[in-house]
């Protein structure tokens, strides 16, 4: 029926990736990209893609096996994909919000979350993303004060 | 502060690598940190504001209150995507409430809770509120004693947005939820609880400017429920009714609901502007501990979009108002009945929901005496039925029992609490209700632990939940000190007396195949539990031989 449009991608480091258009057009980005490009006439389309091989091909992998996998399938899948290191969720999240695929930046969002509700503390939290505590001690006695008036 | 990660150095030399280039977007980033400690990567300096919130929006308050600690662009961006605030209501809050108000200045949902023991916020606070939170949509105030009905009008008047308001164990009156009503156009959801301030000829509660919007009013203890009574009447397009434990004639207000609709049928064709709203709308209605009758099921019953009715604990109303309610409501899905053990309502009016209520998917009976006769008539012609409880009931033992499991297609859910069933009872759910996920029993002495075990073994996807038996055998239930008591007691006279009642269960050969699989000892349970049962004068249920 329809004929199965490719697109061509181009990442930043000159990787091309070979995608079914209607996966491509999962990242908001894409879609209006593509249309501004006025595709008709064409079968491959060629965009030129800012972020990383890794984030764009990670970004792929996904959209592609969530149209193929049945729901318990899928969230078993999910769980996996998404058991990475900061390093690697760090760039799944920058690529889902630049590439603008809402499923998978829910997905991070869920295990960026996920990380934090692991750290027992607030300490923990800086160490485990790598934050420095940039409050003089009055600043967070001051927090902690108004937090404890805030409860369940 | 300024801890190094072990891992920090390596991680160091790929940032700059991959991200040299990119300057760091932490809002209000300190001065003089970045430089010295450059060893720590920001692994969320990258990410947006906006991705941040949305990743606090999966955490709850705790995690939230921890996160704002973290540094200031999380403080920052915590306080600006909270928009919901559950606040320790006591007048010691007041000083501080301008420090949070200024720290979450986007709070839509509002929950104002004051132990008994404190005073109070006062009047003065909450509209102090109502002036900071202008989007402020939900409104909930548990125990703020000191909040009158000049602080509600006020606040009121500051909230044109408000769309849902619940208040509990306060002490304001008529005057205050006139007023909410009045400049709250768009109230939604009504709930009031056990509110102190309305007094014997306090003015009437009306639905004022909200009657069109309010969608839901659930009124529960209060003494004065007659003052309510022209709300509950005009919210034209009102949804869900919920009265408990309320004084009040509840039979009138619904006979005017009643007639409200039949009205609203009978003058379609004509120019009736009382009517704007859609008059059928009812589809919830939840009657508790309230003088209603018969009367009022009747009214109901003109409500013929009704699809989830509980009729809790109202011991004048009978089978007759049932079958009224079960020959017009036929969208009926959700049917709960509490006959409070009055035995008013029962076969007759359930046999009537059989027939005329095909959409049923749930129903629970407490305390009313069903027999088979009309459970096994739901099984049959509610074929959607998916939930079903069974409570306190004498009538309902293994014949009832094994009706639901030969005909009870689409069960997916089955709890029995204090009924007279036995072993033979779970025999039968061996085999029947393919579609059963889940089973619940609780207070079923006839019912051995072994039975629950063989059932497990019998259909191993389905969760049992069962009351807690003494270890033994290696039972995954915990112990409990009943369980103990009840068998090893009084074991010793219970073997030499039962013998010929023993005889009678022992010619059943799946019975006896059940004692022989879990062994000697386990038998002596299940005789010792049939023993309890068959002698056991217990007022809860009748027996069932």
């Amino acid at each position: 029926m329809l004929l199965s449009k490719n697109s061509a991608l181009e990442s930043k480091d000159n990787e091309i990736f070979e995608v079914e258009e209607s996966i491509a057009i999962q990242s908001e980005l894409i879609k209006t990209m593509t249309t501004m490009v006025n595709s008709k006439a064409y079968v491959n389309e060629r965009n030129q893609m800012v972020p990383e091989a890794r984030c764009r091909k990670q970004a792929n992998y996904h959209v592609e096996q969530n149209n193929k996998i049945v729901d318990e399938e899928l969230s078993d899948w999910e769980s996996k994909f998404f058991e990475v290191d900061m390093d690697d969720l760090h760039e799944l999240f920058m690529a889902a919000n630049y590439l603008e695929i809402e499923s998978l930046l829910n997905g991070v969002t869920k295990r960026v979350g996920d990380f934090i509700k692991a750290c027992k503390n607030v300490e923990v939290i800086r160490q485990t993303f790598g934050i420095n505590n940039d409050f003089a001690a009055q600043q967070e006695e001051e927090i902690r004060k108004l937090n404890s008036w805030n409860h369940i | 502060m300024g801890q190094s990660p072990s891992a920090a150095l390596d991680r160091e030399s790929s940032f700059s690598h991959r991200f040299g280039f990119l300057s760091s977007s932490s809002l209000g980033s300190s001065d003089g940190f970045s430089d010295e400690i450059f060893a720590n990567r920001d692994y969320t300096a990258e990410i947006p504001d906006e991705c941040l919130a949305y990743v606090f929006q999966f955490l709850g308050h705790g995690d939230r209150n921890r996160c704002s600690l973290v540094c200031k662009r999380w403080l920052c961006v915590d306080g600006w995507s909270r928009h919901r605030l559950s606040l320790d209501a006591q007048s010691e809050i007041e000083a501080s409430l301008p420090s949070i108000f200024m720290r979450f200045d986007s709070v839509t949902k509002l929950t104002l809770r004051c132990s008994r023991r404190s005073i109070s916020l006062s009047d003065r606070a909450l509209v102090a509120m109502s002036i900071r939170c202008q989007n402020l949509t939900r409104l909930k105030l548990r125990g703020c004693r000191e909040i009158s009905d000049e602080g509600m009008s006020a606040f009121a008047k500051n909230s044109k947005n408000l769309r849902k308001l619940s208040c509990g164990s306060c002490t304001f009156g008529a005057k205050a939820l006139n007023a909410v009503l009045d400049y709250c156009s768009n109230l939604e959801e009504l709930s009031v609880k056990r509110l102190r301030g309305i007094h014997d000829g306090a003015e009437a509660i009306g639905p004022g400017a909200a009657a069109s919007s309010l969608k839901t009013i659930c009124l529960k203890e209060l003494v004065n429920g007659q003052s309510f009574e022209p709300l509950v009447v005009g919210a034209k397009n009102l949804k869900a009714l919920k009265i408990i434990h309320c004084l009040g004639d509840w039979d009138r207000v619904l006979q005017l609901i009643g007639n409200r609709n039949r009205n609203g049928k009978e003058n379609i064709h004509l120019n009736n502007y009382n009517s704007k709203g859609n008059n059928d709308a009812l589809m919830e209605i939840h009657l508790e501990r309230l003088q209603v009758s018969d009367i009022g099921l009747s009214a109901i019953s003109k409500c013929t979009k009704i699809e989830n009715l509980h009729i809790v604990k109202t011991p004048d109303c009978s089978n007759y108002g049932l079958v009224s309610v079960a020959e017009h409501c036929k969208l009926l899905k959700k049917l709960h009945v509490d006959g409070w053990r009055t035995n008013r309502i029962g076969d007759e009016g359930l046999v009537a929901v059989a027939k005329h209520c095909p959409n049923l998917e749930e129903l629970v009976l407490v305390g009313v005496n069903a027999t088979h006769l009309s459970l096994g008539a739901i099984a049959s012609n509610c074929s959607k039925l998916e939930r079903l409880a069974l409570c306190g009931s004498g009538t309902i033992g293994n014949t009832e029992i094994a009706c639901i499991a030969a005909k009870c297609m689409a069960l997916k859910k089955l709890c029995i609490k204090g009924c007279p069933i036995s072993d033979i009872a779970i025999e039968a759910l061996g085999s029947g209700c393919p579609s059963l996920v889940k089973i619940k029993l609780r207070k079923c002495r006839g019912v051995s632990c072994e039975a629950g075990e063989w059932l497990r073994e019998q259909r191993g996807s389905l969760v049992i939940n069962m009351d807690a038996c003494e270890i033994d055998g290696g039972f995954e239930a915990s112990v409990s000190n009943g369980g103990i008591h009840e068998v090893g007691v009084d074991f010793p006279q219970v073997v030499s007396q039962v013998t010929d009642r023993d005889a009678s269960t022992s010619s059943n050969g799946r019975l006896a195949l059940l004692r022989s699989k879990f062994g000697l000892f386990a038998s002596r349970n299940f005789v010792a539990c049939t023993f309890r049962r068959w002698s056991n004068n217990d007022d809860s249920f009748n027996s069932n031989l």
